[in-house]
């Protein structure tokens, strides 16, 4: 060890530890006190109760033909108004959401009636598979081009 | 940290106060969690604001954390990939910053305003050395204040400051070594010296 590394070494080991600010113990526990006042389903997913975590998923899940279903509703219920009324700038919006609806709908159909189920949890899985990879990939080449040692400020 | 902290974090705690006992967890080391964030970083409103976002994580596994004795390792971990963290969204401003000071000259600190040197003489009190040394810390440019305070503070050893870092074992040595030059130079222009040290 040098002289200016013995020195140095012993210089900083002498050093007391730092104080922490007068209003930092009150401004950690403000914090906290926000942080439990707020309602828990603004609050991240861990730290949701357990039963609504695990109700949370399939909720989801069931969510998807409902919403089908539902576009079927509206484009049946614009469908009627349209035959039953003149037309008008409204109804011309109503008719483009309509059709957006059946299309929806159609899709819906499709997905649960024709496509076999196999295919569409493995075109799942293959999403899943393909957004790891492409993420996998993202971070190896931030991590390549971005923090290199050469751009490192150290 | 002084005899009353540790009565403090011995005394009985209430059932189910878990808000007590949580606030005698961060008496007994905010110190220590903001020696490491202030050092690190170079600037103290910004290492409140990570010594806060260190305790509002612990709180989160603080039922882990009170009452194992390695919670002054994960707040120092914590608190110090946090710094880190915080450091990085800078990166490219201390790139450019940092190329130009190596232009110059790469050891030299810049100006940096310290405690008034009147009183500083050969009977300099203890106090006032400390001050003038967390001031020279300050003055040290990032990739050298950074390494410094691992190596000596958190004793971390070279080859892991290169991996933290992400950069290559002499540029570690280097930057540690450069850092040092210029601690020494900032605090003899300012009369502090090995022979003041001695006991």
């Amino acid at each position: 060890m040098t002289s200016l590394e013995q020195f140095v070494d012993a210089l900083l080991r002498r050093q007391p530890l730092r104080r922490a600010p007068a209003g930092f113990e009150a401004r950690v526990l403000q914090r906290l006190a926000q942080q439990a006042a707020r309602p828990w389903w603004v609050q991240g997913f861990s730290r949701w109760p357990k039963a609504a975590q695990l109700l949370f998923l399939p909720l989801a899940v069931g969510c998807v033909p409902l919403l089908f279903r539902a576009a079927g509703s509206v484009t049946a219920l614009l469908q009627s108004a349209r035959q039953s009324a003149p037309v008008s700038a409204a109804q011309s919006a109503a008719t483009t959401v309509g059709t957006l609806g059946h299309t929806l709908q159609t899709l819906g159909d499709l997905v649960t009636r024709e496509i076999p189920s196999v295919w569409i949890y493995g075109s799942v899985g293959l999403a899943a598979l393909l957004y790891a990879t492409l993420f996998g990939l993202c971070a190896a080449a931030f991590r390549s081009l971005v923090l290199t040692p050469q751009h490192a400020p150290y | 940290m002084n005899l009353s902290d540790d009565d403090a974090v011995q005394a009985p705690l209430s059932v189910g106060d878990r808000n007590a006992e949580f606030t005698r967890f961060m008496r007994k080391y905010q110190d220590m969690v903001y020696s490491t964030t202030a050092r690190l970083s170079g600037n103290d409103a910004q290492a409140e604001d990570i010594a806060q976002e260190v305790f509002l994580r612990a709180h989160r596994r603080f039922d882990e954390l009170k009452d194992n004795p390695r919670a002054a390792g994960w707040l120092k971990t914590v608190a110090t990939n946090l710094t880190f963290t915080h450091l990085s969204r800078y990166r490219k401003r201390w790139v450019f910053f940092s190329q130009l000071q190596s232009q110059d000259e790469d050891g030299d600190a810049p100006e940096q305003e310290f405690p008034a040197a009147t009183s500083v003489t050969d009977d300099v009190q203890d106090d006032e050395r400390h001050e003038f040394v967390e001031a020279a810390l300050r003055a040290l440019p990032e990739h050298q204040r950074v390494p410094l305070v691992l190596f000596h503070f958190e004793e971390m050893p070279y080859e892991e400051i290169a991996i933290k870092l992400s950069v290559s074992l002499p540029k570690v040595k280097t930057d540690i070594h450069r850092a040092r030059q210029a601690l020494a130079g900032i605090l003899a222009r300012r009369g502090i010296t090995a022979a003041q040290l001695e006991p």
